[in-house]
């Protein structure tokens, strides 16, 4: 008894998740059965080398590939409930992204320090509205601060010009 | 005994207490931060815990994670920003009680519970652990492959709307992991004759990305808006408060402690079904969502224990049943310590010094953290324009501190990607790190199957156990959701 009224009480958490009922996307079929060509294309060229172990290997992979072929056309047949959230801060995380990826192309190039330091200055100033002075301020303290806790930690991060001194 | 009492000897030296410490103070602080939640907490930190002694990163990890919690709960109750989902439940009555000037009640009934639910929990992996390992010693490559398709099924049922999505998820999953070299062929596998892919997609960079730069991108995407001013005022609860709260955390406990041993039953599930229990056994229901102090304790009770005992299948088995427990087995596995049966016997003094760590833990958040309450709340209100890129630098750091490789970088920022898009259009991400620490044990059990003969299959009862059970969790989860939408 104990346990039936327990069990019934999961409907109403499943009842509580959100998500409005609007059509599948037709992105997320396309996406998913790309994935699943790939991977069984790769798969069978993997199972037709004369590799050990690779019909075992390739097999696994066409399993896996067609196992997602079936489950993508299941989705496209039966689900029709997709919940995407409506599209509000898109450019904001276009932004966010494409800092992001700036950051990480220029670390090994100018190094921990000073694309730390440019990338909070954008983080603040681009999307955060902070005024420059602040901006630059909270950029230089964080770069630096961190810099130092990093070397204490003895985390390696790229240099750069600014080489930073080691922390014994 | 004697193991159990050594090893709470062993959490108590400075090393392990300062470990212990260390780790509520830190997790409590990032749980606090609005948008991070205990998964990012731990994602984020992992990397930075890599230079700690094996015992001490796995006892820091687990702090981390209780203590980011307690912190989301603390912002839940006193801003209505749940730090995660399961403190949604516990929003619910709790901003209601600061709403109505209790918040001190609400915070001192949560920590209490939570500390109870946590040692209860505890006890029962201290309890359990050893008789689940022995068991776990008899499984063989079916017994394990039944295990991991079973955990796979669960989560992909429990984690999200829809099982179809869940089971889409968990496939992609897998096959992400296998992406990299395959020892047994010899052969990259699907890396397209790229040799940088030859490296694969590591867990940790693949969890930072999901959760950690997942939820900034959120974050930038939801602007968060001003918090209301509160005043904290008395903490402890009148005597009826207390044994409300009391009562309902002793059943939330009750019912979170044997859920958390399921694959998918993640805290969060379990506070929300121990929540709508309290409430249909409640004589007045129309209090809750209104500022019942039984509201607060039954979700933050639940989603302690069920948190507590997630570690039970783990540490016998060596199967994670959420997110959270994936990182720490990737913890252990960075120190070659396999986990599953053997961390009972061949690392036994490791084990239960962990095991005894947890009581440590809860009792060093309780006596904290309530008179901290004040400090926490003002952290939470640091503005997510100074945070959010002071966490996707530290996510970036962190990535590339495991191996000094910026392919981990990148793999981190992909799948930052990736899970902000997933979270967006609402497909669940659990499946999705399951499958990534699954997907290796289903295919390596599958191969020795294979291998010995898969007429082995039938004679495994245990396998078929596992099957049946499979079956059961998709039949039941489709039936209950079935009702949900009625």
């Amino acid at each position: 008894m104990y346990f039936c009224k327990i069990a019934s009480c999961v409907p109403l958490w499943r009842a509580n998740e959100g998500g409005a009922g609007v059509s599948i996307k037709p992105i997320e079929l396309v996406i998913l059965f790309i994935i699943s060509v790939v991977v069984i294309g790769d798969g069978i060229v993997l199972a037709g080398s004369t590799r050990i172990r690779a019909l075992e290997s390739g097999g696994y992979e066409i399993l896996l590939g067609v196992t997602l072929a079936c489950l993508t056309s299941f989705y496209w047949i039966k689900e029709k409930r997709a919940g995407w959230m409506d599209a509000q801060g898109g450019l904001q995380v276009a932004s966010a992204f494409g800092i992001l990826c700036g950051y990480a192309i220029v670390m090994p190039h100018l190094g921990y320090l000073l694309s730390s330091f440019l990338a909070v200055l954008a983080y603040m100033r681009g999307l955060g509205g902070y005024r420059w002075r602040m901006s630059l301020v909270f950029a230089v303290v964080f770069a630096v601060a961190s810099a130092w806790l990093w070397a204490r930690l003895i985390i390696i991060l790229p240099q750069g010009p600014l080489p930073w001194p080691e922390i014994s | 005994m004697d193991a159990f009492l050594l090893g709470i000897l062993g959490a108590m030296t400075p090393e392990n207490l300062a470990f212990a410490l260390a780790g509520c103070l830190i997790g409590t602080l990032v749980g606090v931060l609005p948008g991070i939640g205990p998964v990012s907490s731990v994602a984020i930190l992992f990397p930075f815990t890599t230079y700690l002694p094996p015992t001490g990163m796995i006892i820091t990890l687990a702090a981390i994670y209780y203590g980011a919690m307690y912190g989301g709960s603390t912002t839940a109750i006193l801003m209505n920003v749940p730090g995660e989902i399961s403190s949604v439940v516990t929003a619910m009555d709790g901003y209601k009680m600061t709403k109505k000037g209790r918040p001190g009640p609400a915070l001192a009934i949560a920590a209490i519970v939570s500390f109870m639910a946590g040692i209860a929990g505890a006890t029962f992996i201290a309890l359990a652990g050893p008789s689940v390992a022995r068991l776990a010693l008899h499984f063989g490559p079916a017994e394990y492959l039944g295990l991991g398709l079973f955990s796979l099924t669960a989560i992909a049922s429990l984690s999200g709307r829809s099982l179809l999505r869940g089971a889409i998820v968990a496939v992609v999953g897998m096959i992400l992991v296998i992406v990299g070299y395959d020892d047994a062929a010899d052969f990259g596998r699907l890396t397209f004759g790229n040799q940088t892919l030859l490296e694969g997609f590591t867990l940790v960079p693949v969890m930072i990305g999901l959760f950690g730069i997942g939820e900034m991108l959120r974050v930038y995407e939801e602007k968060t808006g001003a918090f209301q001013k509160f005043k904290i005022g008395k903490l402890m609860p009148n005597r009826q408060e207390l044994r409300d709260g009391l009562a309902a955390g002793a059943r939330a406990t009750a019912i979170g402690i044997p859920l958390g041993i399921l694959p998918g039953m993640l805290p969060s599930v379990t506070s929300f079904i121990s929540y709508s229990y309290e409430k249909q056994r409640s004589k007045t229901p129309e209090r809750f969502g209104k500022g019942a102090i039984e509201g607060v304790a039954s979700a933050e009770a639940a989603n302690n224990a069920a948190a507590m005992s997630n570690l039970l299948p783990l540490m016998t088995l060596g199967i994670p049943t959420g997110p959270t427990m994936a990182l720490i087995m990737a913890a252990l596995m960075v120190y070659g310590l396999n986990p599953g049966p053997l961390l009972f016997t061949v690392h036994a003094e490791f084990t239960w010094t962990v095991i005894g760590s947890f009581f440590v833990a809860n009792i060093i958040l309780l006596i904290l953290n309530l008179p901290l309450v004040g400090l926490w709340a003002r952290i939470a209100t640091i503005p997510q324009g100074i945070l959010a890129p002071i966490v996707l630098i530290l996510c970036l750091v962190g990535s590339f501190s495991i191996r000094s490789s910026f392919f981990d970088v990148w793999v981190c920022v992909m799948f930052g990607l990736i899970g902000w898009a997933l979270t967006r259009a609402n497909w669940p991400l659990a499946p999705l790190c399951l499958a990534y620490v699954l997907g290796p044990i289903i295919e390596e059990s599958a191969r020795q199957v294979i291998a010995l003969s898969p007429v082995l299959l039938l004679e495994r009862p245990i396998f078929w156990v596992f099957m049946a059970m499979s079956g059961l969790s998709i039949w039941l989860t489709r039936r209950m959701w079935a009702k949900a939408v009625e």
